[in-house]
């Protein structure tokens, strides 16, 4: 319930209407501003939370906001408030039922690629397993920054009443730059370089980028992409030569989860509050998909992760590219699964080579 | 973890004395940061007889360690099931190094699905896994967290 400070303008009878110098002063603020006065968010054991003060009129989001300023919602807002330019104006847009929680989640779950990661620990390995890996790392820090660079692109143009989804945007940001951060200091750090960087990836991010929507870009972007690459550093277990690689990658995919976990609910309510946006999301996954079909399958991260999977040159047919297929089996089931959970079933529409790829469409189903 | 090798694996005890651990330092887990995860774990020993095991981490802490029904994993974000055989060998990997090594992580025993599986009835909840894995490898690994 509304209620205005209106009640306390008897009780400052005496403020002056002028500064010292003349200036006309406001005191609208104290004296009748149209706010929720009094409201008293109750801590949680973690501390205040976003969910905490998400309280009475402060805590309702809006389907359709009725500004475009950058006035924090639920403040009195100036009826000639300039329009800010956001194009992205409706719920449906941008939310996800989880994106408090994942916010929070995302700042108490920082870290450093500085300290957290064991540097001193590294150890020389054999050139191939280096080449790979070096390899490996520097594909990923080319499209990791796809990540901050897509919210960057649409986040300014969101209506700000959508706050608490452009904050966890902002954390994202922050996250995928410490994976080019972390990346990029793996390829420097063991004797190694930076290696090639294939026109594959760069067509994946241009499909990604030029996105003509919002929701179309977070499906290609958090549902697609993100989850390839989150199945990538989940395989940190299997293709990291040493502890220092494998704590890179478990630390890196748990940042990756959470944007999964965002592109995934925001799709979900985006589908159930407007249904008409599915075809949407189809064609850009029918894009998408082949997009990143050629991309995990670019010769260049193909060979240098079946290198890592088989530890080295010499198993690599017998072990390598076997592993190789059965961890894309498991990362494009985890993909249609998530699809299914988003409420965008490909089952019947992806162009993805299912049968090749031995993927059980009756499992995903449950 | 030296304590524990009296321990059985399949039984609350262990899982008790892991979260006990948890409990009391944490501010071990402060650099990780808060953890939300509802996870199983199902032991498949070799009579054919199945150990389920429930534990809920919530903020920095356990909150709760029961045994638990058949089908009551269900319940939960996800759970692992192996068979019991492969929750010792971690466990023993653990002890012996102070932390899991090679493929005796969580992460790389479900990597595969062979040896363990990491199941859960909403992919949401499977994720939770990838969330908080850190957290839930540094909790399995008991008292020897500050190592890693």
């Amino acid at each position: 319930m509304v209620q205005t400070t209106h009640d306390t303008q008897e009780s400052y009878p005496d403020l002056p209407d002028h500064s010292p110098i003349g200036m006309p002063l406001d005191w609208t603020w104290l004296r009748g501003a149209k706010s929720e006065w009094g409201v008293h968010p109750k801590l949680s054991s973690r501390g205040l939370t976003m969910m905490d003060i998400a309280v009475g009129s402060y805590g309702e989001v809006p389907d359709s906001p009725p500004h475009r300023s950058m006035a924090p919602r639920g403040a009195d807002v100036d009826d000639d408030t300039p329009d800010m330019g956001y194009i992205l104006n409706k719920k449906t847009d941008v939310w996800a039922d989880n994106v408090r929680e994942l916010y929070e989640e995302a700042v108490a779950r920082q870290w450093s690629a500085t300290r957290d990661i064991p540097w001193a620990e590294l150890q020389e390995l054999p050139s191939d397993v280096e080449h790979a890996m070096c390899q490996l790392c520097t594909t990923l820090s080319e499209v990791e920054m796809i990540a901050s660079d897509l919210p960057a692109k649409w986040m300014w143009r969101m209506n700000h009443d959508f706050l608490e989804a452009k904050m966890f945007l902002c954390t994202q940001i922050m996250d995928e730059a410490r994976h080019a951060e972390v990346f990029r200091k793996r390829a420097l750090s063991n004797g190694g370089g930076l290696l090639k960087s294939s026109s594959g990836a760069s067509s994946l991010l241009r499909t990604i980028l030029d996105a003509g929507t919002y929701t179309q870009a977070t499906a290609l972007l958090h549902l697609l992409g993100e989850g390839f690459v989150l199945d990538i550093f989940r395989q940190g277990e299997l293709i990291s030569p040493t502890a220092v690689e494998k704590r890179m990658f478990r630390m890196a995919m748990q940042d990756e989860a959470r944007h999964v976990a965002y592109g995934t609910m925001h799709i979900r309510y985006a589908v159930e509050h407007d249904p008409d946006v599915i075809e949407e999301i189809h064609e850009a996954l029918d894009r998408g998909e082949m997009a990143l079909a050629e991309f995990g399958t670019s010769p260049d991260l193909s060979t240098a992760l079946a290198m890592l999977l088989a530890g080295g040159a010499e198993d690599i047919e017998e072990k390598g590219f076997p592993l190789q297929m059965e961890m894309s089996k498991k990362l494009f089931s985890s993909y249609l699964a998530r699809c299914e959970r988003a409420g965008v079933s490909r089952l019947e529409r992806t162009q993805l080579p299912l049968s090749l790829l031995g993927i059980d469409l009756d499992e995903i189903k449950q | 973890m030296q304590q524990d090798t009296a321990l059985r694996v399949d039984s609350v005890e262990v899982f008790d004395t892991l979260a006990t651990k948890l409990n009391a330092r944490p501010e071990q887990y402060q650099v990780l940061g808060d953890a939300y995860l509802d996870i199983a774990f199902v032991m498949r020993r070799p009579d054919n007889s199945v150990f389920r095991i429930r534990v809920c981490f919530e903020d920095l802490s356990i909150t709760k360690v029961a045994e638990i029904a058949e089908g009551e994993e269900e319940n939960s974000d996800c759970w692992l099931e192996a068979d019991l055989s492969v929750w010792e060998a971690m466990f023993a990997n653990i002890r012996e190094h102070g932390q899991a090594t090679g493929m005796h992580t969580v992460n790389a025993l479900t990597m595969r699905g062979v040896d363990m599986q990491l199941r859960g009835s909403d992919p949401m909840g499977v994720d939770r896994f990838s969330r908080f894995n850190q957290t839930l490898q540094w909790f399995l690994e008991g008292s020897n967290y500050d190592n890693t």
